[in-house]
């Protein structure tokens, strides 16, 4: 599965950090969200059905939405408070901790309630807990503080106002009376303090008896929270619920974003070309121009179905896959040489483990550019092999970029990012004669897009019409066409 | 006299030169005196170190003592060490090793043990927290070791406490609360330092040139001569060594720091700076209100009381005064 570094990379911890949940709750589920497995299918359903309701709500009951996450605002993780009270007795601030938690139940569910009333949200049960909220509140106050009641017994309201009276003769005593006063004082705040234990004890043993009810409404309000917030991340960054089949023999995804280059992009006044493409089990090779995208492509493809495994919103038009088991993410990586591999050697340990890796189920492996740091010949012979060994693989979806010429005949599929291959040369040519940033030219004249070839069509040669571009030296570009 | 001290502001800070200096004792005075003007008070403390010290030194320490209706911040677990009846009010997210601290409402009169956040930022939300549940006045209890807590943007005011426990030497201890009063009551600046972003900064005629380094500004001062140098962040004794080697200065030259807490120098290298021509200037004043000194020390060594006093006074810069605690009326 794709590592931490490789989530920050596609983009998926960009997409992630985009959802901005209201409680500590929701918080919590979105840091440890994890790919669901095959076998956890129905699951993975129902998270995305409970997405589908919260974006229509989102649309059209925006002010009760609203009103919702408000009122999730007011939660503090009490989990831990709950769960004492199953083997402690709580203090002061414990128990005010479950009164405000309870309390701000009270807010939140008719709040809840008029948001779904009529619609069809499943897996999600939220309730007040009038009778728990009866034992830290036995007067009824509701008050958002906390005190162990005089109402909780005749004892206390005693002693209480015993103490109230001694606090007045102290503050009006004569030296000599102090001393006396002060120790009966004393010896009253310990009966109190007694009292007090006692109460809050009867009060922990009490709400004990709701802990495992209450911790499981935490655990709704967290997954409330968590399709909320990605029903406005879908409202706001344009997602959308991928279909996913049991099984399905296609990963096909058309108008194809990612949300962190594309805002990349737009600092630089351009925005992302969307990605369509199809892809069967066995290989697919995409082929192109340097700088025209196919990396972009691999990281987008990673990006999409790594948000499709964990129930988020997706970033294109239609998008169908089945449910993954695993995806591999094979490139070039910094880490293997600082680790005192070379980068070949790093790669094809990688590629290594990636193919050895016993799994069970359908899985995603993209490799970018491989081999592309040996020599062509064998380079070339190792990328051919790589794609006639997943073809022959049926639970394999497998995607390759390379420059090597003989590859994409092999494959089932072949893509290309076109690059310059349609732009008229003379133009161009001239225009970057014209121009101060030939970048800028450059960039004009690709063709970001990613079209189906003939398996046949040989990868496009613009290496050097790149190079002058980036303003390689003149002198040095003449010896390189002679 | 303490209440007329303090009655113009709403937020006083109680700092202490040593442990044992008659700082909790100070602070009850003060609560005394608000509750005779039927105020209701806040208090909170700047960390908890003082109370844990003075077990290992076991003197007998005045605890906090509050009456009904007062309104404290503390940490979870020094709340069952105080004896008032309670009622909490809200907890914070500010955690300290004691637990998370929590607003509390005294439901009786009674003992308090007060630990506080250690961070500026997080005691000044709490202090607004106090008044917002209508506290009039706030007092920050000061730990030891964390003057640079007493800030003005944590409290307006501030009122010192030196006593006998310092040293069993009196002149040190008069010297050292001389030095750290002049430190506290810096005068503000004239000069315009609004918008000034770099580390070091110099100003002449309304020009500003700004440096990264200061070897920069250092260089820049010894070709010609500037009417102020601000620094952004402390002074040490080794940028003091450094500002020494420019030599006496040419021209009068304006040292401007933040506040007080930032000079962090010695007394030998802030009297050389000043005869070398650098005259200490702040932006933001605190207001020391008051030194007030204990001749009792928790060691045996006790000072003659009126010579201390004296002492102290005639050393202490103008306007700040010297009050003797155990004399002061409404203090004992």
């Amino acid at each position: 599965m794709l590592n931490g570094n490789q989530l920050v990379s596609i983009g998926y911890s960009y997409v992630k950090n985009g959802l901005q949940p209201s409680s500590p709750y929701g918080e919590e589920l979105i840091r440890k969200q994890k790919p669901y497995t095959p076998k956890e299918y129905d699951l993975l359903m129902e998270e995305y059905s409970r997405l589908g309701v919260m974006a229509e709500l989102y649309r059209t009951r925006k002010a009760q939405f609203e009103k919702v996450e408000r009122a999730l605002m007011y939660f503090k993780d009490v989990r831990r408070s709950i769960k004492r009270t199953e083997s402690y007795v709580l203090n002061d601030v414990e128990l005010f901790e479950i009164k405000r938690f309870l309390i701000s139940l009270d807010r939140l569910v008719p709040a809840y309630n008029e948001l779904i009333s009529g619609s069809e949200l499943i897996g999600i049960d939220i309730r007040t807990f009038p009778k728990a909220l009866d034992i830290v509140d036995p007067d009824g106050m509701r008050t958002q503080t906390f005190r162990v009641s005089d109402c909780c017994s005749e004892e206390l309201r005693k002693i209480r106002s015993e103490r109230k009276k001694l606090d007045l003769s102290l503050r009006n005593a004569e030296k000599a009376e102090k001393e006396s006063l002060n120790i009966a004082v004393t010896a009253l705040a310990a009966r109190e303090e007694h009292e007090e234990a006692r109460i809050r004890s009867e009060m922990s043993k009490a709400l004990s008896e709701y802990a495992n009810e209450l911790l499981l409404c935490i655990k709704h309000i967290g997954m409330l929270d968590l399709a909320m917030a990605k029903a406005k991340l879908c409202a706001e960054s344009g997602g959308i619920i991928p279909g996913i089949k049991r099984n399905s023999d296609t990963i096909s995804v058309s108008g194809m974003v990612n949300p962190m280059l594309d805002n990349r992009l737009n600092e630089k006044g351009r925005s992302f070309v969307p990605v369509s493409m199809e892809l069967k089990p066995g290989s697919t090779v995409i082929t192109g121009a340097n700088m025209g995208g196919k990396s972009v492509t691999i990281k987008t493809l990673a990006l999409s179905c790594m948000l499709a495994l964990t129930g988020m919103p997706v970033f294109c038009e239609r998008m169908e896959l089945p449910l993954l088991s695993d995806i591999d993410l094979i490139k070039e990586d910094k880490e293997d040489t600082e680790s005192g591999l070379s980068s070949f050697g790093g790669e094809m340990v990688r590629f290594n483990e990636v193919i050895t890796k016993n799994t069970e189920g359908q899985r995603l492996i993209l490799i970018d550019e491989f081999a592309r740091g040996t020599n062509p010949d064998e380079g070339a012979a190792l990328v051919r092999a790589a794609v006639r060994f997943f073809n022959a693989s049926k639970d394999t979806f497998a995607l390759l970029t390379t420059h090597f010429d003989d590859v994409a005949c092999l494959a089932g599929a072949h893509y290309q990012v076109l690059g310059l291959k349609n732009a008229d040369r003379k133009t161009l040519e001239e225009a970057m004669a014209h121009c101060e940033n030939r970048m800028h030219v450059l960039e004009k004249f690709m063709d970001y897009g990613v079209y189906p070839v003939n398996s046949d069509e040989e990868p496009p040669k613009d290496a050097l019409t790149i190079c002058r571009a980036l303003n390689v030296d003149e002198s040095f570009m003449r010896l390189v066409e002679d | 006299m303490l209440y007329e001290l303090i009655e113009p502001y709403a937020s006083v800070s109680t700092i202490g030169i040593c442990k044992n200096a008659g700082k909790t004792t100070v602070l009850n005075g003060l609560i005394g005196a608000c509750n005779k003007h039927g105020e209701t008070i806040g208090l909170t403390s700047i960390g908890r170190d003082g109370e844990r010290s003075d077990l290992v030194t076991n003197t007998k320490k005045p605890e906090i003592h509050v009456h009904c209706g007062t309104l404290f911040a503390t940490a979870e677990k020094a709340i069952p060490l105080g004896t008032v009846s309670r009622e909490i009010l809200d907890v914070t997210p500010y955690g300290t090793p004691m637990g998370d601290v929590a607003l509390i409402r005294a439901m009786s009169d009674g003992f308090i043990q007060i630990a506080g956040p250690s961070i500026s930022t997080q005691l000044a939300c709490i202090r607004d927290m106090l008044f917002s549940y209508g506290a009039k006045r706030v007092f920050l209890d000061g730990a030891l070791g964390r003057r640079s807590l007493a800030v003005p943007s944590v409290s307006e005011a501030l009122i010192l406490s030196s006593g006998a426990s310092y040293s069993p030497d009196m002149a040190k201890t008069v010297s050292d609360t001389a030095y750290c009063a002049r430190i506290m009551s810096l005068p503000r600046t004239e000069y315009d330092v609004n918008g000034i972003e770099k580390k070091f900064s110099l100003i002449e005629n309304g020009e500003i040139l700004g440096f990264s380094e200061l070897t920069e500004a250092l260089d820049e001062l010894r070709k010609k001569t500037y009417s102020a140098l601000v620094l952004r962040g402390g002074i040490t004794d080794s940028a003091a060594s450094q500002l020494l080697s420019l030599g006496k200065l040419k021209k009068e030259t304006e040292l401007i720091v933040e506040d007080g807490s930032k000079l962090l120098l010695c007394k030998s290298n802030f009297d050389k700076l000043g005869l070398a021509g650098f005259r200490f200037r702040v932006i933001k004043m605190t207001k020391l209100l008051a030194v007030t000194v204990n001749p009792f020390s928790a060691y045996g060594s006790h000072y003659d009381k009126n010579a201390f006093y004296d002492a102290v006074s005639e050393e202490l810069p103008e306007r700040v005064k010297a009050i003797n605690v155990f004399e002061e009326e409404g203090i004992c």
